[in-house]
């Protein structure tokens, strides 16, 4: 079994079946940071696609001062980023947009008193959490993917986002909160509705 | 310590980011503060959830990637760029590219229709259910496409230089796509023994000339001549058969060219899509058909539009009731298809297509 450094030694010389093996140990992590970044399965395969194809063209330029992965991650998040970019997508509220004010206002509790129930319902709900990701700005929506799905350390992260460590752990936790917001915001609804069911069931 | 720290610390915890001292700090926090515990176990939560959106690469990536790859290395220097979006389909043209085989084409077995009688009672199109060509016999598999090529009307500029304009018809087979070769090996029992020699440079450089001259996107190449795909098309696909059987071609340049427009020719490289193997693997034509099942979702974020068209009063009753709507347009990715040609649909003269064809020599 070869070590990955062996293995992009033999994609260097142009050994293309050595590079299906990085295609295979990585488009799993590839596919789905495309995925909740652009939000469209269509996309992602095409854009992952277009990430591995970059990689192949530019891998004589990797200089090995980061791991494999992080360059290919930060590469696959740049392409979604100008895709976005090109798409002109409705208006995302971006990072730096969100003054610090608005920031610590979200920290208020849509509802008082109530337990963790009603969100927790709501996210097991993989739609309405995939929407609500959606609803994101881009950067929560990476972070969050980054480290949520695609299990990247915060070393890692700072890497692939081009931060400081310290600004991967303040933003993820705020980009945390924002999901957990905004689910509360779009799944109020279908939350009520399932908990009073979920009550209804228990009282009897 | 105030909320907005404790919170900072319940994300690092998740994170196993968390010193002892801060640890101790946290708890006390937490001791008192009923919204942070709250909080605490809805973060929680939300991370295992988060975790559970994870999806499996879908198939085929690593089969395009490779593709891509051989593609790129040595042969036509084009490059394919993904369709830009922004730019309407209704402003361009569009070429669907249908290269004539040699002999090789195997038209594929006769897909179950079960759901016909189905759609026919509803009153809904017919877009049959294709059987996975993976469990087709060797001898009907469908014929093989090549990849999906889509040249902005500024091909032949800076982007996309190193197009070889020459006219290199006499040039020898080039070594084999995994598309060729594939269907090379479908190939072995047919009776006539003829090598492909699909001779993609030139193509590509006529429809290079041509699309910019029409300014116009390429859209697919399959290798397939006219007359079995139309005979494929009245089999299965008789709302495609429809609207393109009666096209009369023009030729040019070595190309025939059936004008027609993009809802058409988009459906037709959608339900090729379908039809079509690489290598043996499906190039995403089966769970296409159920992604897009899944966008009718109203509910969906990933649905985006549904276009009516012209004429009214006709009802798609499958899936679901969708009121006023006869031909369904559906976003794939960044292009709109027209997925459920009813029978009522009109081809749209603003949005021009054609359907190319390399011409008998």
């Amino acid at each position: 079994m070869m070590d990955e450094r062996e293995i992009i030694q033999r994609v260097l010389a142009g050994d293309k079946d050595a590079f299906g093996l990085l295609v295979e140990e990585y488009q799993g992590r590839v596919y789905n940071l495309a995925l909740r970044m652009c939000g469209s399965r269509e996309d992602a395969f095409d854009l992952s696609q277009e990430a591995f194809f970059r990689a192949w063209r530019g891998l004589a330029g990797f200089q090995f001062e980061s791991a494999f992965s992080t360059w290919l991650f930060r590469l696959t998040a740049n392409i979604c980023l100008d895709w976005l970019r090109a798409q002109k997508r409705r208006p995302t509220v971006s990072l730096t947009s969100v003054s610090e004010e608005d920031e610590a206002a979200q920290l208020e509790l849509p509802d008082p008193g109530k337990g963790p129930e009603e969100l927790l319902l709501a996210a097991e709900d993989r739609a309405l959490l995939a929407r609500a990701m959606d609803q994101l700005p881009v950067e929560y929506r990476q972070i969050l993917t980054l480290r949520a799905i695609d299990e990247l350390s915060y070393t890692e992260i700072a890497q692939v986002m081009g931060v400081k460590e310290g600004t991967v752990k303040s933003r993820l936790s705020r980009a945390r909160l924002a999901l957990r917001n905004k689910l509360y915001q779009i799944g109020n609804k279908s939350a009520t509705e399932t908990s009073n069911s979920t009550e209804r069931r228990d009282a009897r | 310590m105030n909320c907005e720290e404790a919170l900072t610390l319940l994300s690092a915890g998740l994170d196993g980011a968390v010193g002892p001292e801060e640890a101790g700090a946290l708890e006390a926090h937490l001791a008192s503060c009923p919204q942070c515990r709250r909080l605490a176990a809805e973060l929680e939560g939300l991370d295992r959830s988060l975790a559970a959106l994870k999806e499996p690469a879908p198939e085929g990536l690593k089969q395009g990637v490779l593709y891509r790859i051989d593609q790129a290395s040595g042969k036509a220097k084009t490059r394919s760029r993904r369709f830009r979006p922004g730019t309407a389909l209704g402003a361009v043209a569009a070429l669907l590219v249908l290269l004539v085989g040699t002999g090789l084409i195997k038209l594929p077995s006769r897909q179950t229709r079960a759901n016909d009688a189905e759609h026919a009672e509803t009153g809904a199109p017919g877009y049959a259910e294709y059987e996975d060509p993976r469990l087709a016999p060797e001898s009907a598999r469908a014929p093989a496409y090549t990849d999906v090529w889509v040249v902005p009307p500024n091909y032949g500029e800076n982007n996309y230089s190193g197009v070889d304009r020459n006219d290199d018809g006499m040039e020898p087979a080039k070594e084999l796509s995994p598309a060729e070769s594939g269907k090379k090996d479908a190939a072995n029992t047919s009776s006539q023994d003829t090598e492909v020699s699909m001779d993609m440079d030139s193509l590509q450089a006529r429809c290079g000339a041509l699309s910019e001259a029409e300014e116009a996107l390429v859209l697919a190449y399959a290798d397939i001549d006219p007359d079995s795909l139309f005979t494929l098309l009245e089999r299965e696909a008789p709302e495609l058969y429809r609207l393109t059987s009666e096209l009369e071609p023009r030729e040019e340049n070595g190309l025939l060219l059936y004008p027609t427009d993009c809802g058409t020719a988009l459906a037709l490289q959608e339900w090729l899509t379908a039809q079509i193997a690489v290598n043996g693997e499906t190039v995403r034509g089966a769970s296409l058909l159920t992604e897009t099942l899944e966008q009718l979702d109203p509910g969906s974020s990933s649905l985006r539009r549904v276009i009516r068209l012209e004429t009214p009063g006709h009802q798609v009753a499958w899936p679901e009731s969708w009121p006023g709507a006869w031909a369904l347009e559906l976003q794939r990715g960044s292009n709109w298809i027209l997925r459920y040609p009813s029978e009522d649909y009109v081809p749209r003269e603003a949005a021009p297509a054609y359907l190319v064809f390399e011409a008998e020599p």
